[in-house]
Order: structure tokens, then sequence, then C-alpha cells
């Protein structure tokens, strides 16, 4: 029997959360509803439907499934991880001392922030999906295949 | 340790936000005040072990209310117990129509003292319920799934700090990275 490989993107699954549980209790819903203003704008609306609407069937559990059955472990998750966490350590620290340095961009408005998060995703397709609560964003190119194929394993 | 405001404790126990506060008030909860740098309070911070007590407290409600409730906490702290974060069961003893606090037991200890004194009319309040919850979660983190083939680590990293801004927008603190995976469909093979 042949087999070969489904042609699938490859993601990197990144949980974030407050760096005080309290706080960010307070405001987990606060971000996402900021962060549904940002989807909005990049949702794929050709066809008159969003990808959120194709995958409202789309629930935690199933992202959950794809962390537990598609994680590659070894070097290189550990080198991405590695990666991202000192780019995304030292833009916290360069943010930090630019708050200091200029009142200015402290002041920049929720809108202008928003704006540079619409540009920095480009033409990337993104949704938010799962219950309230449990929400999880996807960014990507091929949302529908990479559905497609969580819906087929999960069915089988 | 985690701290809730009494919002979220009121909403946890699905009480009113005033009745919490009342409970605060006449010190039937003892909340933490946290102040701020002028050292004016800004707010009352509930800790975890605060809201145990509070589940316990919502639990001995059912059989106690007002003062009788007060009376019987307050008899039992001068007792050198504290009812709402110790044991299973109070115990109360009629006599004459007067309800006496007698101690604060385990369950294997009130079920000892109901065999050995039948004839005493001792009532068993218990302290915990299954229908509450002593714990408030913690609130879910929120997953961001990337697309590797359109995302650099450096746009990945700039994506989050963005949102990591956002959210101080919003009132937050500082978004923080709790675990990055790798997801490889690639790896599942299909017999054609």
């Amino acid at each position: 029997m042949e087999q070969e490989h489904l042609q699938e993107p490859q993601f990197a699954l990144v949980t974030v959360s407050g760096k005080s549980p309290e706080r960010w209790s307070q405001f987990r819903n606060k971000l996402v509803q900021a962060l549904q203003v940002v989807l909005d704008t990049v949702l794929d609306t050709e066809e008159g439907t969003t990808v959120r609407d194709e995958a409202q069937q789309f629930t935690r559990a199933l992202l959950d499934y794809a962390k537990a059955n598609l994680a590659r472990p070894g070097l290189e998750n550990d080198k991405l991880e590695a990666e991202i966490r000192r780019l995304f350590s030292q833009s916290e620290v360069d943010r930090a001392e630019a708050r200091k340095k200029n009142a200015e961009a402290e002041a920049l408005e929720l809108q202008t922030k928003v704006k540079r998060l619409r540009l920095v995703l480009g033409g990337a397709k993104a949704m938010l999906v799962g219950d309230q609560g449990e929400e999880a964003v996807i960014f990507a190119k091929q949302i529908e295949e990479f559905l497609q194929v969580l819906k087929e394993l999960t069915a089988g | 340790m985690g701290f809730y405001d009494s919002r979220t404790v009121a909403a946890h126990f699905g009480i009113n936000h005033r009745i919490l506060m009342n409970w605060v008030k006449t010190g039937l909860v003892h909340p933490h005040d946290h102040y701020d740098h002028t050292g004016s309070r800004k707010a009352v911070l509930f800790s975890a072990e605060d809201v145990k007590e509070i589940a316990r407290l919502i639990q001995v409600r059912k059989y106690l209310r007002g003062q009788s409730l007060r009376d019987v906490l307050n008899t039992l702290r001068v007792m050198g117990h504290n009812p709402l974060s110790q044991g299973d069961f109070l115990v109360l003893e009629n006599q004459k129509g007067r309800r006496n606090v007698i101690k604060i037991m385990q369950n294997n200890e009130a079920i000892q003292l109901l065999h050995a004194q039948p004839d005493r009319q001792l009532r068993l309040i218990p302290l915990t319920g299954d229908d509450i919850k002593e714990a408030i979660p913690d609130p879910a983190p929120i997953s961001l799934l990337f697309d590797l083939d359109q995302f650099t680590p450096v746009e990945i990293a700039e994506i989050i700090g963005l949102l990591s801004e956002i959210y101080q927008d919003v009132g937050g603190d500082a978004l923080i990275i709790e675990d990055l995976t790798l997801l490889d469909p690639t790896s599942i093979l299909v017999e054609v």
C-alpha cells in the first residue's frame, strides 16, 4: 500500500495569558472583544460568508485534539519556542523603554495599535474559534484546509 | 497565590455583590485591602482562602441566617475555632428551645458523637457541599495558531507584542507566553 503526505501547512500553537491571574481574569473578555475588531477586517469575505461562519462547529476540543495528536516534539520545536520567546521578550523591553522616553508612544490609541496589528497580519485570514472563555485565534492562509483535516480526523 | 476582586467572587458564587460587600462590612469575611502607591485603598481583594471561607459561609447560610449566624460564628471564634476554614461539620445542640454551639468536627468524629449520645438533640450542619465550588478556576489562556508558511518567528513575536499592548490598553498588565507547540499535520500519513 502506497502512502503519501497530506499537503497541509505547518502551524505553531502559542498559548498566552496575563502576567497576573486576577488581571487576566478581569480583562480577558475585553481583549477578546478587541481581537474581534482586528479579525473582522482580515476574515475572508469574498463569497459573502466569513470563515467564522464556516467554522461555527469548530470548537476548542478540536484544537485540543490537534495539539495532542499533531504536536511535533523535539529540537525544532524547542528552537522555534526559544526564538519567539527571545524576540517577544526583547520587544517588550524595547517597548517599555520607548514608553519611558517618549510619552507619545504611550498615548497611542487602541485604534492605532489595532491598525498596526492589521498591517502585520497582512493578507492573512484569521478567525476566533471556540466557546466563550475557551477562545482560540487562528492566523492562516489555509484555515479551511486545516479545519477539514481536523474534522476528518475527529470524525474518524 | 492569586487574588480576586469582589465582582469576580460574587459572580463565581452567583450572589449579589451588595450581599458580599455587606459580609465584608459586618466582618463575616475578612478580605485583603489593596492600596495604590499613594496609600489610598483601591480595592478589596479576596485570596483563595477567603474564597473557600465564603463557600463555607454560603453553605452554613442554608441553615442559619442573620443574627443567629453571626452569634454562632462569633461563639466558635471565641472557642478558638475558625468555622469557615476547618472541620466538616458544626454541631448545635437544642436545649429548651435554644440552640447552643458545641464545636466543629471532622466527619468521623461527628458520626461517633451521634452514636455515643443518642439522647441529646444534636444538629450537624455540613460546612462543605458538593454544590459549592470552593475555588475559582484560573481563567483559560488564549491560543494563537500561526501558519508557519505565512508568519516568521519575528512576525509571530511582533503580533504577540501588539496583542500585549492592546491587552494593556483594555486594563490588563502584560501577556506572557505560557506554551508553544509546533503542529505538524503533514506527519499524518494516509493510505491511497
